[in-house]
């Protein structure tokens, strides 16, 4: 029965990991999704000072978050909200507004995609 | 590379620990759900280690589940026999009484020839030698043959053990090293010990090996000597 409980306690600890993993997913979205949104109504109204600003923070808070997510979910995914952000303070500098939205709503849609593949619900299950 | 270097260490020692919480069943013959166990751990250890992408706990949470569900599964088929039934299946008789069973053994899908090979390797070469023939639920085929065919025991012939050779010999000194729990399961001392190898002239870190049983029959063998 040691063996069970031994068991027991390391399936204990992976539902611990799996449900902090999706937490940890969850709020990073959350914020990037925030500070995406932001940015995106800054761009809309004009304010392409405040949008540089908030891109520049946005790149700030990616960095760390990175780190962690690259522990639980797939590197490519994470690579190419990476390489969006990291274009994305040139393309607002240099006014290629077009170029710049299309970024931040990709960067919106990978965040998606990876919140709904990571989801324990049914459709990814099966 | 470094990162491959590094997470083949840690997935190796992972599915060592995982073999030992498992038990001893994984390493011996194996079940139907231990084959796939074993089948499904050694091809997801392989994707951590190939893909540089796919996160080390990729690898590390799916192994671990299989480990503590196979444990799960085992002790609740250990406690229940209809989860035993449905997991292991049931071992089944293909001879009975010396005579087969023709259609458990269409029903096994098992060909003549299948059946006088697993017999051969139970070193019967003759079908009219068996009396049982009983296929596990490992694959494996127990055989019990007809008494004429039976090997003589120390007990058909009525002789006694003398040497008390039940209790056999364990080692009690490796390349120089005294085992400590060999002594006690002996029931000598470290006296003992010591006072037979200067009997016979060696030195404890000159023995090879040194087996002894609780007869305190013992036999030693030195260490070569390289020049």
């Amino acid at each position: 029965m040691k063996r069970f409980y031994l068991s027991l306690a390391v399936f204990a600890g992976l539902l611990g990991v799996c449900g902090f993993s999706l937490l940890k997913l969850y709020d990073t979205r959350q914020e990037m999704m925030k500070m995406l949104d932001e940015i995106i109504s800054s761009t809309q109204e004009g304010d392409l000072e405040r949008a540089s600003q908030l891109t520049d923070q946005l790149a700030a808070y990616w960095v760390p978050e990175e780190q962690e997510l690259i522990r639980y979910v797939r590197h490519t995914d994470l690579d190419t909200i990476t390489m969006s952000v990291s274009k994305m303070p040139s393309l607002i500098r240099y006014y290629s507004i077009a170029e710049f939205l299309a970024e931040v709503n990709q960067i919106k849609t990978v965040l998606n995609h990876i919140w709904d593949s990571e989801i324990p619900v049914l459709r990814n299950i099966i | 590379m470094y990162v491959s270097l590094v997470r083949t260490i840690i997935l190796y020692l992972l599915i060592v620990v995982g073999l030992r919480i498992m038990g001893k069943r994984q390493l011996g013959e194996l079940q139907p759900s231990e084959l796939v166990v074993t089948i499904l751990v050694s091809n997801i250890a392989t994707l951590p280690i190939e893909d540089a992408n796919v996160p080390f706990l990729g690898g590390a949470v799916p192994i671990l589940t299989i480990v503590c569900f196979e444990v799960f599964f085992s002790t609740w088929a250990m406690k229940n026999k209809a989860v035993r039934k449905v997991i292991s299946g049931n071992p089944r008789i293909i001879i009975r009484d010396g005579v087969i069973d023709q259609h458990e053994l269409q029903e096994l899908r098992l060909s003549t020839d299948d059946l006088l090979e697993q017999l051969r390797s139970s070193s019967i070469y003759d079908l009219r030698d068996v009396s049982f023939a009983i296929l596990e639920t490992t694959g494996k085929l127990s055989v019990y043959p007809k008494f004429a065919a039976r090997t003589v025991t120390a007990d058909m012939l009525h002789l006694e053990d003398t040497q008390h050779t039940d209790a056999p010999p364990v080692v009690l000194i490796s390349d120089g090293e005294v085992i400590e729990d060999s002594l006690h399961y002996c029931n000598l001392k470290a006296e003992w010990l010591e006072k037979t190898l200067k009997e016979n002239g060696y030195r404890q870190k000159d023995v090879f090996l040194m087996t002894c049983n609780r007869k305190a029959d013992y036999y030693i063998i030195p260490k070569e000597i390289r020049t």
